[in-house]
């Protein structure tokens, strides 16, 4: 096998993917000198996982195999990587190869921890315990929705970093827009509890979402961290974050959005920032340190969501930057700290914030998009996933 | 006085060629003259090629005929001109256009993703056509009650005061008299 590339990408995701497809559209040269370094079979469009669990989009639509998405000119390394020397260009790899690089680019996403919450691995997909975060356990969402019948629905969203940020919220809004329709409502109490301080971080979106919340009759209560599922009597323990006393509740069925962290190879490596993420400049995306570095995505320390759609705008500037260093050029893109995640708020809406570092809304709609429109639902359920295949993973979006 | 110059010149040189350096200079100038003649040979090869080439009225009057064959004037040179100040422009908007007529192609050879479409598009379409199938089937049977029924028979007040207790006639009525209330408010409103 060669060991040694001009430039070695570290995940083959939805960034790694991108950045691959792009490098390769604008240089051709780098033909058979990109490797990306990923170990799965299977790429997911992971965003669709929301619409699977409310019974309105296959499971099979939403994976392809990895070697149909692997661009044209790209290596494919089929191992895990294992940690990073730098200062030596060299990644690690499981099977303890070693690889070089020139440049290095860094997607390798975010890791779930799904023994972080105490009772949630031996208890999901089992006893009305569900998460749209775990594939092999997106249709027993589905199926705990739609055989629930009356009592407590209690969705969960907690204090760590997640990626989509607003899917526990959708599957939230869609599973009440089922019971609404099955004329099961009245039977049911449906109650978020969440780690954070608002139901959102953007004011527009955040009082669209409030008004939405008050509508649908759901009950909210801020500050609350999921520490423990027991399972067996159907109580959800939680840690009030305001008063830092423990809360139970009893609940009938139970939707978990996981504790999530950076890749232990990456936090356990020199290109890691105090909290485990790659230390990158914000509007670059090179590395605060190593030069040759590039970080991109979920496993950066960007203080943005982590969504598909923030990657979409941090491409071009890793490839672009990426580009000029290599020619001794001076950087010249810069990432605004830009996101969208189109809110689906039932079966046949949606909302489609996107914003900014500043927290600032930045629109690209010719209308209001905090107000919940059949478009916006069409746009997430029909468009995007063409957009992804199609455009973003081979690289003209 | 000019030999005591000379000789002071001559004593310099002599200094200057005892220097290692300038010596191993020489050497390697010396080693590398046959290339530099070969290159001086062909850089005159060259200027007496274009030399012969200017002189050459026939080559001249030939060329000079070809490209007034063609609509080349000033007005050429400056869309030249115009076409090189637009180049970066240009060429963002060609990108793009690649772009597109890339994501385009992709989707058409995408069969997994035309099939999610089109499946997704005869699910929305499912509901109409089973709307205008009942329509259909209700047209159709009315039709064929009409045609079946003997329809000599005269209706009467009484017939007429039994549809009234019908829901279906019931629900065209309530929809007259909402109708006839809006039409009052908005006439009351324009006095």
């Amino acid at each position: 096998m060669r060991n040694s590339y001009k430039i070695v990408i570290v995940g083959g995701g939805t960034a790694g993917i991108s950045v691959a497809a792009q490098l390769l559209r604008k240089s051709n040269v780098l033909e058979n000198d990109i490797a990306i370094i990923e170990p799965a079979y299977i790429h997911y469009y992971q965003p669709i996982w929301t619409l699977i669990g409310a019974g309105v989009a296959k499971k099979e639509d939403s994976g392809r195999e990895m070697s149909s998405v692997i661009p044209k000119g790209a290596v494919w390394i089929q191992q895990s990587a294992d940690g990073f020397k730098p200062e030596d260009h060299e990644v690690l790899l499981k099977d303890g190869t070693v690889i070089k690089y020139e440049y290095l680019v860094v997607a390798a996403g975010i890791e779930v921890l799904w023994d972080g919450i105490k009772g949630l691995k031996e208890a999901l997909g089992t006893k009305e315990v569900c998460s749209i975060y775990s594939f092999e356990h997106i249709t027993y969402t589905w199926d705990t929705i739609r055989n629930f019948k009356t009592g407590t629905a209690l969705f969960t969203y907690p204090m760590t970093p997640i990626k989509c940020g607003a899917a526990p919220q959708k599957i939230m809004y869609l599973a009440e827009d089922y019971f609404y329709k099955m004329g099961i409502r009245d039977k049911i109490q449906v109650e978020f509890r969440t780690a954070e301080s608002a139901i959102f971080d953007v004011m527009k979106y955040r009082m669209a979402l409030e008004k939405i919340i008050e509508r649908k009759n759901i009950d909210v209560a801020y500050h609350r961290n999921l520490i423990e599922i027991k399972a067996q009597e159907k109580i959800a323990i939680f840690e009030n974050l305001s008063t830092n006393t423990i809360e139970e509740i009893k609940y009938d069925m139970i939707h978990v959005a996981p504790y999530m962290q950076a890749p232990r190879f990456i936090a356990t490596s020199p290109i890691a920032d105090a909290n485990g993420w790659v230390d990158v400049d914000m509007y670059t995306l090179q590395h605060k340190t190593y030069k040759n570095v590039f970080g991109i995505g979920d496993n950066t320390n960007l203080p943005t969501h982590r969504s598909g759609s923030a990657v979409r705008k941090q491409v071009p500037v890793v490839v672009e930057n990426l580009l000029s260093i290599m020619r001794d050029q001076p950087m010249n893109q810069f990432y605004d700290g830009y996101t969208a995640c189109p809110i689906v708020t039932g079966y046949n809406k949606a909302i489609l914030p996107e914003f900014n570092y500043q927290k600032e809304p930045v629109e690209t709609m010719p209308f209001n998009q905090a107000i919940e429109r059949t478009s916006l639902y069409l746009l997430k359920k029909n468009l995007l996933p063409i957009m992804y295949w199609d455009g973003m993973l081979k690289g003209t979006m | 006085m000019q030999d005591q110059n000379q000789s002071q010149s001559l004593s310099n040189l002599l200094n200057q060629l005892q220097n290692p350096e300038i010596q191993e200079s020489l050497s390697s100038i010396l080693k590398k003259l046959p290339e530099y003649e070969k290159g001086i040979e062909s850089i005159n090869n060259m200027v007496t090629f274009s030399k012969d080439l200017f002189n050459d009225q026939q080559i001249g009057q030939k060329y000079d005929e070809l490209l007034t064959s063609y609509n080349l004037d000033f007005k050429t040179i400056h869309a030249i001109i115009g076409l090189l100040e637009n180049l970066p422009k240009l060429n963002t908007i060609l990108d793009q256009f690649i772009k597109i007529m890339d994501f385009a192609n992709a989707i058409l050879q995408d069969k997994q993703s035309i099939e999610y479409v089109s499946n997704n598009v005869s699910q929305y379409a499912e509901p109409l056509k089973e709307k205008t199938q009942t329509f259909k089937t209700f047209v159709s049977e009315v039709k064929e009650q009409m045609s079946s029924n003997d329809n000599s028979e005269p209706i009467n007040l009484f017939t007429i005061l039994k549809w009234l207790k019908e829901p279906a006639v019931q629900t065209i009525l309530q929809y007259i008299q909402a109708g006839i209330h809006v039409l009052n408010h908005e006439k009351e409103r324009n006095i």
